[in-house]
């Protein structure tokens, strides 16, 4: 038994080379597992396999939420909140929107072919495309949340970078089918580390 | 465009912030993201759809209840879809134990929807294989019948301490490691057995513990990676061979199979009785080399890394080498890691291990 415990251990660190003859006496593992397992670590070791095992679950799955509970939902999230919050659409008519995109929490991994990111409240995309044969021009592409279109279209949107105390601005266009697209010069920008790009409607 | 991984999770944790700051635009955006994660969790975990609303409605209560504290802990390390189902389980989870100490039969029966399949993947991990299969089921049986016991007293008795699933996914291993080990000790090789050849003793063990069918041709294949690799002549004369030696009534695994609960303190160890006298003392020689052996690795497993620490609780957790390209998902990990990671542990554990002069001597002894 104390050889077939050896070679058991030494088997199963061998993850790669095992082959199909190898077979593992559950027993002895479990002998092993009862006298090495302290009850914190295997605990969180077990919860942290089963939230695994249901991400996985869930990722694999396609239900959607009935229309009808995400609508009370959204009314009980909604209902209640501070007054000092004005409501979006409210907003939305009473003043200019503005809209931020840090720099370069999203740069992709092509580096400064493009950068991709969500504006902070989470309803704008931006994607920057730089062009292939000049570094300085681009393209910039700001596309809505369809949830939103009706609210941004036709509205202007001012897209600039804030240069200390001055502006530069990058685009000036009018928001037509949920997207702004429009060439821009890059021109001593850095938007991976250092310029956050600003989008204010109008 | 590819790297959004950052992003992503950047994005998560400023659109987190912003429902604490009660913006309501962020709160519809925030439900309309998770919505259909939790719901789906709701829909594996309760069973029907009917539960899965009861259950929606909970949830999201939970998470806005005192002001969203459930969020605060959000910190942007992991995807919101990932830390939203863990929350989405933990709140199930509360409410089975909420039922459990209050309308025990409607708690047991969500417990169950809630863990059945947590608690078959926890036995299918240390009993792998179609030739398990009986001795699964006979698991999960015992498990729940664990659990059941006293009114529920292993679940209600739980503490509050740490995260109530962990807590219920480690005491079912643990009874599942006491239920193998009480197989174990009825499927300890006979003494006349013991004394056979390696081809004896393999064939022994495949008919007997693994009930596979006598069948000399089926038997070639399992037994295909022994070296010298048996002819169908010598698996027949072993065959015969155990069949001579074999003590009078003794019973296949499944046949033999009793369960002791031994994860309570006072519980009694397996049952030896019924050995001879020279296989008790076989039986007590394996127990001396099992514990010198573990406590040695013990001692140097808790010197490891937590990294290599997680690593070895994988392996040892799992009765069927695991592929590295798993262990990497496990550990959240490159795959190329892993190979790095088994080379480091392995040679600590040899070092370690080889010191120690409770293993010297039981190396002496094999």
């Amino acid at each position: 038994m104390a050889s077939a415990l050896f070679d058991s251990l030494c088997a199963l660190f061998d993850t790669e080379d095992v082959g199909g003859a190898v077979e593992h006496d559950p027993a002895l593992i479990a002998e092993l597992s009862a006298r090495l397992e302290s009850s914190d670590e295997s605990a969180a070791f077990e919860d942290r396999m089963a939230t695994l095992a249901l991400c996985d679950a869930v990722e694999a799955g396609s239900a959607q939420t009935p229309v009808d509970l995400m609508d009370l939902e959204i009314r009980r999230w909604t209902e209640g909140a501070s007054s000092s919050v004005v409501p979006f659409g409210a907003r939305a008519r009473s003043g200019p929107l503005t809209e931020s995109f840090l720099p370069l929490a999203a740069a992709s991994e092509s580096g400064n072919k493009a950068v991709l990111c969500r504006s902070q409240s989470g309803i704008w995309t931006l994607e920057v495309f730089v062009s292939p044969d000049d570094a300085n021009k681009g393209y910039l592409l700001l596309s809505v949340h369809p949830d939103h279109r009706a609210t941004y279209e036709g509205r202007t949107g001012r897209v600039f970078v804030k240069l200390g105390e001055d502006e530069r601005v990058l685009a000036e266009e009018v928001v037509r089918k949920g997207e702004i697209y429009t060439a821009v010069s890059l021109a001593g920008l850095d938007l991976h580390a250092r310029d956050a790009i600003n989008v204010t409607f109008a | 465009m590819a790297g959004l991984g950052a992003s992503e999770t950047s994005d998560d944790l400023s659109l987190v912030r912003a429902v604490l700051a009660r913006d309501t635009h962020a709160a519809e955006v925030f439900l309309r993201r998770i919505g259909d994660t939790v719901w789906r969790v709701c829909r594996l975990l309760t069973g029907d759809e009917a539960g899965a609303r009861e259950a929606f409605a909970h949830v999201l209560a939970g998470l806005r209840a005192d002001q969203f504290a459930r969020l605060r802990h959000y910190d942007g390390r992991s995807r919101l879809e990932t830390y939203i189902t863990a929350a989405t389980r933990d709140l199930l989870a509360q409410r089975v134990l909420q039922w459990l100490r209050t309308e025990p039969r409607k708690g047991w029966s969500a417990f169950e929807k809630l863990y059945a399949g947590d608690i078959r993947r926890v036995i299918l991990r240390r009993l792998p294989g179609q030739h398990h299969e009986e001795m699964r089921k006979d698991a999960y049986q015992e498990i729940c019948a664990a659990f059941v016991a006293d009114e529920y007293r292993r679940l209600s008795g739980f503490n509050n301490t740490g995260s109530f699933s962990g807590f219920v996914l480690q005491a079912a291993d643990r009874l599942l490691i006491d239920f193998i080990r009480t197989v174990h000790a009825r499927r300890r090789m006979p003494a006349a057995i013991a004394r056979l050849s390696a081809l004896d003793q393999a064939v022994f063990r495949l008919v007997y513990w693994q009930e596979k069918p006598a069948d000399v041709r089926l038997l070639a294949e399992a037994l295909a990676g022994l070296d010298p690799r048996p002819s169908a002549d010598d698996i027949a004369a072993s065959l015969a061979q155990v069949l001579a030696q074999l003590p009078q009534g003794y019973e296949s695994a499944s046949q033999a199979a009793r369960v002791t609960s031994l994860t309570d303190a006072d519980a009694e160890r397996p049952d030896r009785d019924g050995l001879t006298p020279e296989e008790r003392l076989i039986a007590q020689d394996d127990e001396r080399n099992i514990a010198a052996a573990a406590a040695a690795l013990n001692a140097v497993a808790a010197e490891l890394a937590e990294a290599d620490r997680l690593y070895v609780r994988i392996v040892l957790g799992s009765s069927e080498p695991l592929p590295a390209r798993e262990i990497a998902r496990l550990m959240e990990r490159p795959v190329a890691d892993i190979y790095k990671l088994k080379q480091r542990v392995l040679k600590q554990l040899k070092a370690g291990l080889e010191e120690r002069d409770a293993v010297k001597n039981w190396l002496a002894s094999v």
